[in-house]
C-alpha cells in the first residue's frame, strides 16, 4: 500500500510551514530526485522511507532559503527532542525486564528443588502439583522475554531514526515531513504472541500456587490409598487381576493383614473401588443369572404374614406406588443399586430386616416376636417390590460372601439371606404364582 | 481375657417353639447385648467361665415345610444346634432324625442338644419322657425338657450350651475370638 505521507505527515502547527505548503501547491513542482528518496533494504529500520521531502520552490531565492533551512532545522530538532524522549522508556524497560527474568529464572530453579524436597507428598504427587506453578513460570518468562525483545526492536528503530536526523542529507531545496507516528507503528514486534501468552498467565495464576505443607494423612482410611504407601499397589494389582481372583480370596489377604474388624472393612472398601474401575462386580464370576421378576404375581401369592388385606390383591409391580407398609424396607434396599461392596451390602440387607421388624410393630401396634417364618416372606416380597432382580447379579454378588466365613455376623446373616432368597425364588414358578 | 463367639442355630419343625425359646430366653435376665430388633431371628448372649468370654450368637431357622431347603444355608458355620421338638407332638419328634442328619451332614463336628419342649402340657403329651430319654441316651445327644410358656428348663438349656463352649478346648481353640470381638463392639452393644 503506498503511503500517504501528505495526510499522515509530522505536524508542528507552525504557520511558516503551512505557508510554505501553501505556496508548494499553488506554483506547482518540478520533478527532482529528493536527498532522502534513496532505497533500503527491507527489513531493516527504514527511517527514510517515512522522511519525505518534496520540492519547496522552482526558484527559491536567498532569503527563502535562508527561512526555510531553519524551519526545517526546527522542525527535525523537535522530532528528535520527541525521539530522545521515546528512547528512555524502552531503555528502562529493558532493565526492569531483565531483572524480571533473572528473578522467574531463580524462582523456577527454586521450584525444581522445591519440588524434590517437599515434605509430606509422593513424587508422584509432587509433579501433579508442581507441574501447573512450572509452567506459568515458563509462561512469566517466555511474556518477559519477548517483551524485552520488543522494546530492543524498538530502541533499534528509534536510534535509526535518531542517528538520520542528526546528519540529514541537504535538505535546502526540499520542504522536510517526518512522518514518526507511522514509523513507529511500523515497528516488528510480538503483540498478538505476548498477548496470547498474557492471557495464559492470568489463567493460570488462579489455580496454580505453590502447594502449602500437608503432613501425610493420620487417618487409616487415607494412608491405604496414599499414592506411596505400599498397600496401594495391592489394590491395584488386586484390581487388575480382578478376574483372577475371587472375592474369598480377597478376605483372606485382607484377614491375614489384620484382625481388626474395622480395619479389614476399610481394606474391603478400598479394594472394591479399585476393582469397580477395572470392571463392574469385581472380584466374582456369575452363571446362570436368569430371573423372573414375579411382578404380574399378586402378594398373596407369597403369603407374607403382617400385611393388611387391602394389598394382598396388589401386584408386585403395584407395591411400590401403593403406600404399603413395607416401603421403607424398599427404600433401604434400592440402595443395594448403587452399593459397590457386597459387605457393605449384607450389612444394608440386615438393616432392611431390621426395618422390617420395626415395620411388623407399626402394623400390628405391638410388640412381636418376628421369627424366620415371618421375616423371610416379607423380606422377600420387599426384595421383589424394590425391583433388584432386574439386575440379579446385585444379590448374587452379595450371596456370594455368605459361603467365606465372614466374621461380620451382621455381614453374614444379610449374606445367608440373600442367599435364601434367590434360592427359594430360583425354586418358584412365576406363572404358576401369577394364576394363583 | 479370653473370648469366644461360637454361633448355634435353632432347627426343628415348625411350631415346636424354637423360636418361642430364644424369646423367652432373652425376655429373661441372660441376654447380655443385642441391638436389632429381630431379636427373634437372630440374637447375642454372652456369659464369662472362669476368664472366658463366650459370646454366644444364636440364629433362628425356619420352621415352615416350604421354606425348609433354605435351612441348611444357616447351618454354615454353625457350631452347634439346638433341635427343638414338640412333646405334644409325636410327628416332630420323629422328624428328630431328619433334622439331625441334615444338620450333621453340613456340620459334622458340631454340637447338637435337642429340647424337648411344652413340658408344661402334661395332659396332651404324645411323646413320653422315658422315650424322649431313651432316645437321647441311644443316639448319644443331650436332652432338655423345656417349658417356653413357663420359662422351666430354658436357663439349663442354655447354660448346657455355654458350659459346652466352655469345656470343649478344641472348639475354643477353633474360634478366633478376635474378629468376632470386633463386630460385637460394632454392634453397639445395649441390653435387650
Amino acid at each position: 500500500m503506498k503511503k500517504d505521507t501528505r495526510s499522515s505527515s509530522y505536524d508542528l502547527g507552525d504557520p511558516n510551514e503551512r505557508k510554505i505548503r501553501y505556496r508548494q501547491a499553488s506554483v506547482g513542482s518540478f520533478s527532482t530526485i529528493s536527498p532522502f528518496s534513496k532505497l533500503r533494504p527491507s527489513g531493516k529500520p527504514d527511517p527514510l522511507g517515512y522522511v519525505v521531502s518534496v520540492p519547496v520552490i522552482n526558484v527559491p531565492t536567498s532569503e527563502y532559503l535562508s527561512l526555510h533551512r531553519k524551519f526545517i532545522s526546527n522542525q527535525i530538532a523537535t522530532v528528535l527532542t520527541k525521539i530522545e524522549k521515546m528512547i528512555n522508556e524502552p531503555t528502562y524497560k529493558i532493565i526492569d525486564l531483565s531483572v524480571k527474568i533473572s528473578s522467574l529464572i531463580q524462582d523456577t530453579s527454586n521450584l525444581k528443588a522445591q519440588r524434590l524436597s517437599f515434605k509430606g507428598r509422593g513424587l508422584s504427587e509432587n509433579r501433579k502439583i508442581f507441574f501447573l506453578i512450572s509452567y506459568l513460570h515458563q509462561q512469566k518468562i517466555k511474556h518477559a522475554f519477548l517483551q524485552t525483545r520488543d522494546y530492543e526492536v524498538s530502541l533499534e528503530y528509534l536510534n535509526a531514526m535518531k542517528k538520520f536526523l542528526l546528519d540529514p542529507p541537504d535538505f535546502t531545496n526540499f520542504h522536510v515531513i517526518v512522518n514518526l507516528k507511522d514509523y513507529i507503528s511500523k515497528i516488528p514486534s510480538h503483540k498478538a504472541e505476548i498477548d496470547k501468552i498474557l492471557k495464559k498467565i492470568m489463567s493460570l495464576e488462579k489455580i496454580a500456587r505453590v502447594p502449602k505443607y500437608l503432613p501425610p494423612p493420620s487417618s487409616f482410611c487415607e494412608q491405604l490409598i496414599y499414592p506411596t504407601s505400599t498397600t496401594v499397589s495391592i489394590f491395584l494389582e488386586m484390581a487388575k487381576n480382578s478376574s483372577a481372583y475371587t472375592i474369598k480370596q480377597v478376605y483372606d489377604e485382607f484377614k491375614q493383614m489384620t484382625d481388626d474388624e474395622s480395619e479389614l472393612d476399610i481394606l474391603l472398601s478400598h479394594a472394591f473401588d479399585f476393582g469397580w474401575r477395572v470392571s463392574t462386580f469385581p472380584y466374582n464370576n456369575f452363571v446362570d443369572l436368569d430371573f423372573p421378576q414375579f411382578n404380574n404375581c399378586k402378594l398373596k401369592a407369597f403369603d407374607p404374614p403382617y400385611v393388611p388385606e387391602i394389598f394382598h390383591s396388589c401386584k408386585i409391580s403395584e407395591l411400590s406406588s401403593s403406600g404399603w407398609p413395607y416401603a421403607p424396607v424398599v427404600m433401604i434396599l434400592k440402595e443395594l443399586f448403587f452399593c459397590t461392596n457386597p459387605f457393605q451390602g449384607a450389612v444394608r440387607i440386615f438393616d432392611a430386616m431390621n426395618e422390617t421388624a420395626s415395620c411388623v410393630v407399626q402394623v400390628t401396634g405391638e410388640s412381636v416376636d418376628v421369627d424366620f417364618d415371618t421375616l423371610f416372606p416379607l423380606i422377600l416380597t420387599s426384595v421383589l417390590a424394590s425391583g433388584l432382580l432386574s439386575d440379579p447379579r446385585i444379590l448374587s454378588y452379595i450371596a456370594s460372601i455368605s459361603t467365606i466365613g465372614i466374621s461380620n455376623t451382621y455381614c453374614r446373616l444379610g449374606s445367608s439371606y440373600s442367599e435364601a432368597i434367590l434360592a427359594h425364588l430360583k425354586n418358584l414358578d412365576e406363572t404358576e404364582l401369577e394364576n394363583s | 481375657m479370653l473370648e469366644i463367639s461360637p454361633r448355634l442355630v435353632m432347627i426343628g419343625d415348625t411350631r415346636v417353639g424354637k423360636t418361642t425359646i430364644t424369646t423367652t430366653y432373652k425376655s429373661g435376665e441372660f441376654c447380655e447385648t443385642n441391638r436389632s430388633t429381630i431379636g427373634a431371628v437372630y440374637s447375642v448372649y454372652r456369659q464369662t467361665f472362669d476368664k472366658t468370654v463366650i459370646t454366644l450368637h444364636v440364629y433362628d431357622t425356619a420352621g415352615q415345610e416350604k421354606y425348609r431347603n433354605l435351612v441348611p444355608m444357616y447351618y454354615r458355620g454353625a457350631h452347634a444346634a439346638v433341635l427343638v421338638f414338640d412333646l405334644t407332638s409325636r410327628d416332630t419328634f420323629q422328624s428328630l432324625e431328619f433334622w439331625i442328619n441334615a444338620f450333621l451332614q453340613i456340620e459334622p463336628n458340631s454340637k447338637i442338644i435337642i429340647a424337648a419342649n411344652k413340658i408344661d402340657l402334661q395332659e396332651e403329651i404324645e411323646v413320653s419322657i422315658e422315650e424322649a430319654t431313651e432316645y437321647s441316651l441311644q443316639r448319644g445327644i443331650p436332652l432338655y425338657f423345656t417349658s417356653a410358656k413357663t420359662g422351666d428348663g430354658i436357663k439349663e438349656l442354655f447354660d448346657a450350651v455355654f458350659k459346652y463352649f466352655f469345656q470343649n478346648q478344641n472348639l475354643r481353640n477353633s474360634i478366633t475370638e478376635g474378629s468376632q470381638k470386633v463386630s460385637m463392639e460394632a454392634a453397639g452393644g445395649g441390653c435387650c
